[in-house]
């Protein structure tokens, strides 16, 4: 593999570990150590990681399947109802034919949400599995799904926007729909799993096979 | 010496971490716990709130509408319209509807759907609010048959679905005339029912009709009633004159049917059950007919024209309508080479009291024979009158003819064949036709020369007449004027000679009273001779 990667050294070989709060550095002592200086518990990796991360995608996989079979808004025009799940609206839009709104919102909404926990769910599988495969490649794509996770709220502003814009009284109301509820979970929960996920214990394993 | 570069000695010098000890369960793995809960009870919301789907068939999706149509029962909501598709064999369309889960006990046999639009039938004008709003799927839920989901909706909205209580009766007609579902049923003229639906008997021959009548009214309904057709105006034509009624206006446009429960009816009254089938007769004269029970029929032969003479033209005795005619018939019998024409008549003693009899009924039927044999003995006979001169309707009249030539019932017939007599209109006739004849038979042309003979012969009378006149006028006349001048002369005299101072009438007075002088000495005379009888001899005394 990679050769330079065993000649840099990091804190934890060498035996010390770094508050997150102060910056004070401290040898490594037992687990649940605290800071000496500002009393923040100090952790050489995210505590948990791994079952935390897990955790949350399981949570996001529960609540992803109201999300889109629930709808997340709620139309009533004239008397009539009409409710959209997230899928039925991007069919909606590509049969009417503005495809690239559908595309938006497919991506947005579809796409990134089920690439997200596609990518944390291999990442925490492949760190549990003490995978050394690509270490680089597997940074950038936690990197990526921290990044776009934010975007697949753009469902739920819309969803709020036209929620509290559209209220005419008899002709034309909005109301988010259950499934709103579910999906702004599920994209909370994601962002939640990418951030309890410790990017360095994929490095760890790296190191540790070379050792 | 760099203070921020690290040596051996500096990081020995590294505080120690302070250790807390901390155990158990992480508390993050809540959240896929918490997770889970609203997963499942969103789920579990979903599907509670889902409905039963259902189908229903119609003959057209007009103002149907995928996810916008609604089903409402009382007008609320209950359901909608998913999608709507075309049978396989494009004979009607497949509506599917999803219906709140609420709905699911009333999806049974009985339950039916229907289209409501606006539409202005039997009378009424319905559905005009879904000219605004659209239609909508109406329901009427049933709770009896099993549970299904695949309907037939009506094509018309059903007349009744509120589930008012009363009772539904069968009716049988022999045709349907101006009803329809919805029309009412009257009792006394107040409404208190409506037709529910009709259909063709199983052989087509009559009309099966199915009413309801909302409680209480369907009391008033035992074996004893009857229902008529109140359809309508009607009018009718016959021996009495004519006859307009009708039940209101609303049957007048849109027909209806009415019923009544005679109370003096000699039949027991008895509870009807759903099945009992009762007879819907054309109008309310034919349930009166129909409420007599004891008939006998007669067959009577009329030698002359029976024009005029309908179906149900009644037979009266003197005045008062004991049954009416039933058929009337023509019949060619071969043996004797002639032409008959039997009218059959109905006679329903019933109309009778009956004094001194105790069972009116038993004693008609023991003694009908003896009693008609004994009145015609004593002259009853039937004959055709006319009823009303300007219609031209013959009634049958049963009655009396004193020197009716003697005739008797013929009790081998069915029915028997009673006695007639010829009509008086029909014997004028036949004298009138006797008379015409005896007219055709003069010799008219032969009257007419002679008479035209006489004419000629007339003229040259009265010309020779005018020449008499003429000569009487030149040569008689001065004779005449001469004699008349001779006659006033003469009665000029003759006034002279009456005149009371003429010489004649003294000498006439003087006459007189000679006359009267003479007259009294006689009297003298003789009053004296009476007394003195003995004068004549004697001659007169000196007074005494």
């Amino acid at each position: 593999m990679n050769d330079q990667t065993n000649a840099w050294i990091t804190a934890a070989a060498v035996g010390l570990i770094n508050c997150h709060n102060c910056g004070l550095l401290h040898k490594v002592a037992q687990a649940h150590a605290c800071c000496h200086r500002c009393g923040t518990p100090l952790h050489l990796r995210k505590p948990d990681s791994l079952s935390r991360t897990w955790a949350y995608l399981l949570a996001a996989y529960v609540l992803y399947i109201p999300a889109n079979v629930l709808p997340i808004m709620v139309t009533t025009s004239l008397g009539s109802t009409q409710s959209d799940t997230i899928l039925s609206g991007v069919s909606y839009l590509l049969v009417t034919g503005s495809w690239l709104v559908a595309l938006v919102i497919f991506i947005a909404s579809v796409f990134v949400p089920v690439l997200k926990l596609v990518i944390l769910t291999y990442l925490v599988i492949s760190v549990q599995m003490r995978s050394t495969w690509h270490p680089r490649e597997r940074t950038r794509l936690y990197r990526l799904a921290e990044v776009m996770g934010r975007w697949s709220m753009v469902d739920i502003y819309v969803v709020t926007l036209m929620v509290a814009l559209v209220k005419i009284q008899g002709l034309a109301d909005i109301d988010a729909g259950s499934g709103a509820v579910a999906f702004g979970a599920v994209v909370v929960l994601t962002m939640l799993a990418a951030m309890s996920f410790d990017p360095r214990l994929i490095w760890d394993n790296a190191e540790k096979n070379h050792e | 010496m760099n203070e921020h570069s690290l040596n051996e000695k500096q990081i020995d010098d590294l505080p120690a971490a302070r250790v807390e000890t901390r155990s158990g369960m992480s508390i993050v793995w809540l959240i896929p716990l918490v997770a889970l809960l609203v997963g499942a009870w969103l789920a579990y919301k979903t599907w509670s709130e889902t409905g039963p789907i259902i189908t229903i068939s119609f003959k057209t999706a007009e103002g149907l509408e995928a996810d916008k149509t609604k089903i409402k029962y009382k007008n609320v909501e209950i359901g909608k319209i998913r999608s709507i598709e075309l049978s396989d064999d494009l004979s009607h369309v497949i509506v599917t509807a999803e219906l709140v889960r609420d709905a699911r006990h009333y999806l049974t046999e009985s339950t039916r759907f229907w289209v409501v639009r606006a539409r202005i039938a039997a009378g009424e004008v319905s559905g005009l609010s879904t000219l605004l709003s659209g239609a909508y799927i109406g329901i009427d839920p049933g709770k009896e048959g099993d549970d299904v989901r695949d309907f037939v909706g009506l094509e018309v909205p059903p007349a009744l679905v509120d589930r008012a209580p009363g009772s539904h009766f069968f009716l049988r007609a022999n045709n349907l005339n101006s009803l329809d579902v919805g029309s009412p049923v009257y009792y006394r003229m107040i409404k208190v029912g409506q037709v529910i639906s009709y259909r063709f008997a199983q052989d087509g021959q009559s009309v099966e009709i199915d009413v309801f009548i909302y409680s209480p009214h369907d009391k008033q309904i035992n074996s004893n009633t009857r229902f008529w057709n109140a359809s309508g105006l009607e009018m009718s034509l016959d021996a009495n004159g004519v006859h307009v009624s009708t039940e209101s206006l609303v049957t007048v446009m849109m027909g209806g049917i009415a019923f009544d429960t005679p109370r003096k009816s000699n039949k027991a009254e008895e509870p009807v059950t759903k099945d009992h089938e009762f007879i819907l007769f054309k109008d309310h004269q034919a349930t009166l007919r129909e409420s007599h029970t004891l008939k006998f029929e007669y067959v009577l032969h009329f030698s002359g024209s029976v024009r005029g003479l309908s179906l149900g033209a009644p037979v009266e005795f003197k005045g008062i309508p004991i049954g009416e005619v039933i058929d009337i018939n023509m019949e060619f019998n071969a043996e004797s080479n002639d032409i008959m024409i039997p009218v059959t008549i109905e006679v329903v003693p019933n109309s009778m009291i009956f004094k001194g009899v105790s069972n009116q009924m038993e004693f008609i039927r023991d003694n009908h024979k003896t009693v008609m044999n004994d009145l015609i003995k004593r002259g009853m006979r039937a004959q055709l009158k006319t009823g009303n001169y300007m219609t031209g309707q013959l009634f049958v009249d049963l009655d009396f003819i004193p020197d009716a030539p003697t005739a008797s019932i013929n009790w081998r017939e069915t029915p028997p064949v009673f006695p007639t007599t010829p009509t008086p209109f029909e014997e004028i006739s036949t004298t009138i036709a006797s008379l015409v004849k005896k007219l055709k038979t003069l010799p008219l042309e032969k009257i007419g020369s002679q008479f035209q003979d006489s004419v000629i012969t007339l003229t040259s009378t009265m010309q020779e007449t005018e020449r008499l006149v003429q000569t009487l006028n030149t040569s008689v006349t001065p004779a005449i004027t001469a004699t008349l001048d001779q006659t006033r002369k003469t009665l000029a005299t003759v006034e002279q000679t009456i005149q009371s101072d003429s010489s004649t009438q003294r000498d006439l007075r003087d006459v007189f009273d000679e006359l009267s002088k003479a007259a009294r000495s006689i009297r003298i005379m003789t009053d004296y001779l009476e007394r003195h009888p003995e004068a004549l001899i004697h001659g007169k005394r000196e007074n005494q």
